[in-house]
């Protein structure tokens, strides 16, 4: 269990990062896999040229054999393609790359993990290191239970005093309700939930975090935020590459696992929350799991009236021909994962009654975007009836634009220089990129330096996940009870016919992002 | 396209190339706008701009010999090409000099704009810069005119090489309508430019920073992460000496630098022991008396604050060379951190902007040094 603080720092008060951790060794098991090279490391790296890292050793763990060298090697690699600071300053590198160190290891053989434990302690040692350890569990989820069990068998679960052990844990989280809650019960057998720590790299992201400031620290926009001038929100998560060579994963998670049940429910509960007491972690985790929970359930006897499943068929995306899904290699020739969904949620509580959600997620649509668009009712009058007034029939939009081309924009009606009285939709946008003038750093930064530090707050708690789990799990059940194949789509386009008819019997449509 | 067309099109290219034109003060706004209209209208997208502003950023260029001011004045007029990356603003470049001639008129404006090219690599990001010459005595319609140009509801700063000067009409016109004030102590001619910092400081309704402060930000973190983790206490009481190795050129960020030190580890004054030597009572380390050290004679090009306990062992050193700074955490120097924050003003004064939360801590480092 995680020990209690130290004496304070006086040379700490006030720095910018007054959170930081003491030196730390970090330990990345599936430490050869992709994210490893394309992420962690190269988050660390950007942490470290901008001076913002502890001072850390890495031990990087995963099943292969391979020398501490050829470790670093393939890391630098990574580095010179994925971080921000390109290209590598070799000094610096030179000097960060002798802090990291490899181990093979059995994630399920209990001596391996001792073994594991003592490379740490005289890596530790070596570097000076206190003693604090941040386990990263970068591996297949059938190996996150051996693993926690293993470091709690090794010891490496329970610090000195003064000292933490956490571990973040990847997506995806369980694979259902069922696989969750047993996770979580595996997991609390050895950690406590201030250990664990399940990353979203999703809410690492910027204009992720930019969210809550706009709602709550500017005094205009909440007294807008409920069901009394929102008419509906629209939430896209799209994306323009097919499954690439995720085949193998995508055919068993399809988008409902990959995408919904995580980023863009993350991102419904923060734009949806009501304002948390304060910015502590539990704090505004308390206040987004309530949105979770007041999710409608799906109807028993309509599971999917509010759901649309597609597929991808052969297509064009960005001058070039592709294929359909079920002619990707390593996909089942009659495959029903789907590659799209959309949904229609309802918020069941005061703020949100009757304000219908709608999410949709893809797989090769037109453009990679991440948004989400509230849509606010038309004026309560029309002034102008006989203008041709588009704002005045449909509302003005706040878009929040996550990826790419970070940003807010909001859409307002102005009459269009002119004798007569026309009134055009005109963009007010703000561009993080334009105005700021400095790249956002990368969400994994943000992500491993609040883990180095405790904090909690972006990181999603054990209840939150069986909440989404226990939404999203009927909708994959009617699925598997039913023979019907999802609906095809050209790839390339906004997703499914079935798509457009959800919102249009509602009397509405998608906006364009 | 006709005659009309083609030189709209090159008066634009020309602009967003960061071309001036000179514009009568009355027409300024009048002719910036118009400018971005056309550019905003050019079905060119190499041409395609974006106009941004969070800030109105006053910066004062002395070019009059013998004034606070004029030695960085260079130095800062070189730096504003490169602030667009850095930072979104409208710029009000104060050039005042000397000796007009009969024909040339004591005040002249000009327009231009200064681009970089986005993230996206076509789109160009561009700040406006306004450059009002004053000559002789049209320093005194200055005030008024930075006034009239400030883009509205967004803060404004003022950027000045030294400090400001105490009696300095056009400067004291400015100062009271600012939310920032960004000086460079090195920089300073006056006597005592810590004390002027200070007396700036509580006068103002701005807040204050100095460029040596927000360089310095590097090595205070470095400091900060000698002492983190565990054995915190241990290694706060059994600290004896510290030694800063500075720059020559840096000669009051470095006393700056020690007033931090000493403000952090104590609550009480310092005891002066010798030229650049003093004593503190660390308050905040079971009050161990230690030992601070200013060496200005250091390697060239190389700061260095070593750390020394009881035992004459060294604790950690910390190193910056050319943006560079290492960090050993013990005596065997085995443990290095590096971090490499490469120098630029321009960088400097954006992070200055940024961020009010370490005024009350620079505050405290002027009042300490200012008694050291």
């Amino acid at each position: 269990m995680e020990s209690g603080g130290s004496v304070a720092n006086p040379f700490r008060a006030g720095l910018p990062a007054s959170k930081t951790a003491g030196p730390s060794s970090i330990i990345i098991f599936g430490a050869s896999g992709d994210l490893t090279a394309r992420k962690l490391v190269p988050a660390l790296y950007d942490l470290a040229v901008d001076g913002l890292l502890p001072r850390v050793a890495i031990l990087g763990a995963s099943r292969s054999d391979m020398s501490d060298d050829a470790f670093r090697a393939s890391l630098l690699e990574g580095v010179a393609q994925h971080a921000r600071h390109r290209p590598v300053d070799q000094a610096l590198w030179s000097t960060f790359a002798a802090s990291i160190h490899y181990q093979a290891v059995a994630y399920d053989d209990a001596a391996s993990m001792k073994a594991l434990a003592m490379r740490l302690m005289a890596i530790d040692q070596t570097h000076a290191m206190a003693g604090n350890h941040l386990f990263y569990l970068s591996t297949p989820p059938t190996v996150f239970g051996p693993i926690v069990r293993n470091l709690g068998v090794a010891g490496l679960a329970t610090p000195g005093d003064g000292l933490f052990a956490r571990v973040i844990i990847e997506k995806p989280f369980g694979v259902d309700l069922a696989t969750a809650m047993a996770l979580n019960r595996e997991i609390r057998e050895v950690l406590s939930e201030n250990q664990i720590f399940r990353i979203d790299h999703y809410l690492g992201k910027e204009t992720v975090q930019n969210l809550l400031v706009m709602r709550f620290a500017n005094g205009i926009f909440e007294p807008l935020w409920n069901n009394k001038y929102v008419d509906h929100v629209q939430i896209t998560g799209a994306e323009v590459l097919g499954v690439e060579r995720r085949s193998a994963y995508f055919e068993r998670a399809g988008i409902l696992r990959d995408m919904v049940q995580n980023h863009l429910l993350q991102v419904l509960s923060l734009a949806a929350m009501e304002p948390p007491g304060s910015f502590e972690a539990d704090a505004v985790r308390n206040e987004k799991v309530k949105v979770v929970q007041a999710l409608r359930p799906i109807e028993a006897n309509d599971p999917l009236g509010r759901v649309i499943r597609g597929q991808y068929a052969s297509g064009s995306i960005l001058g070039d021909s592709v294929p359909a899904y079920r002619d990707e290699a390593g996909v089942q020739p009659r495959s029903t994962t789907e590659t799209f969904v959309a949904l229609k949620l309802f918020i069941d509580n005061w703020r949100w009654a009757g304000v219908p959600f709608y999410l949709r997620s893809g797989k090769r649509l037109p453009k990679r975007v991440t948004e989400v668009a509230f849509h606010f009712k038309a004026a309560p009058h029309r002034l102008f009836k006989n203008a041709k007034d588009s704002i005045g029939m449909e509302g003005n939009v706040l878009a929040i634009r996550i990826q790419p081309d970070e940003g807010i924009a909001l859409s307002i009606g102005a009459k269009v220089p002119a004798a007569s009285m026309e009134i055009a939709p005109v963009s007010m946008e703000f561009r993080y990129a334009s105005s700021f003038g400095r790249d956002a750093p990368a969400a994994y930064e943000r992500l491993l330096l609040d883990a180095l530090s405790g904090d909690g707050t972006l990181f999603t708690r054990g209840d939150e996940v069986e909440a989404t789990w226990r939404f999203i799990t009927p909708i994959h059940e009617a699925w598997a009870a039913s023979t019907e194949d999802p609906e095809f789509y050209e790839a390339g386009t906004w997703g499914p016919r079935g798509s457009v008819d959800l919102l249009r019997q509602d009397g509405r449509s998608w906006r364009r992002p | 396209m006709s005659s009309d067309e083609t030189n709209a099109e090159d008066t634009i290219e020309q602009f967003s190339r960061g071309t001036r034109f000179r514009v009568e003060p009355e027409r300024i706004e009048r002719a910036l706008a118009s400018l971005w209209q056309a550019a905003a209208r050019t079905k060119d997208h190499q041409h395609s701009v974006t106009r941004a502003c969070l800030w109105n950023l006053i910066i004062h260029l002395e070019e009059r010999e013998g004034r606070e001011g004029h030695a960085g004045s260079d130095a800062l007029n070189a730096m504003i090409p490169h602030l667009p990356r850095f930072i979104a603003s409208r710029t009000l470049i104060v050039r005042t000099k000397d000796g007009a001639q009969p024909n040339e008129e004591d005040l002249e404006t000009f327009i231009s704009a200064n681009c970089v090219l986005g993230p996206d690599g076509k789109k160009q990001v561009c700040s406006e810069e306004i450059t009002i010459l004053a000559r002789d005595l049209g320093d005194r319609h200055v005030p008024a005119l930075v006034r009239a140009l400030v883009v509205p509801s967004i803060p404004s700063a003022l950027v000045v090489a030294g400090l400001p000067p105490e009696e300095e009409p056009m400067i004291a016109g400015l100062l009271h309508t600012l939310d920032r004030v960004v000086v460079n102590l090195d920089e300073s001619e006056s006597p005592s430019p810590l004390g002027r910092a200070m007396t700036l400081m509580d006068g103002l309704p701005a807040g204050l920073t100095d460029l040596g402060w927000i360089q310095d930000a590097p090595l205070r973190r470095a400091v900060a992460s000698l002492f983190d983790g565990q054995a915190i206490g241990r290694r706060l009481a059994s600290l004896r000496k510290i030694r800063f190795s500075a720059l020559p050129d840096r000669p009051r960020s470095a006393h700056l630098f020690l007033g931090w030190i000493a403000g952090c580890l104590s609550t009480r004054p310092t005891t002066r022991l010798g030229i650049h030597r003093w004593a503190i009572e660390a308050t905040k380390a079971d009050n161990a008396l230690i030992e601070l050290i200013l060496d200005d004679e250091g390697r060239l090009g190389v700061e260095e604050i070593e750390f020394v306990d009881a035992d004459g062992l060294r604790l950690g050193i910390i190193t910056r060379c050319e943006g560079s700074v290492s960090v050993t955490a013990n005596a065997d120097g085995d443990a290095v951190q590096r971090t490499q924050v490469v120098p630029s003003k321009a960088r400097d004064i954006s992070t200055a902007l940024s961020s009010r939360d370490e005024d009350d801590f620079l505050r405290r480092a002027l009042f300490v040094a200012r008694g050291m």
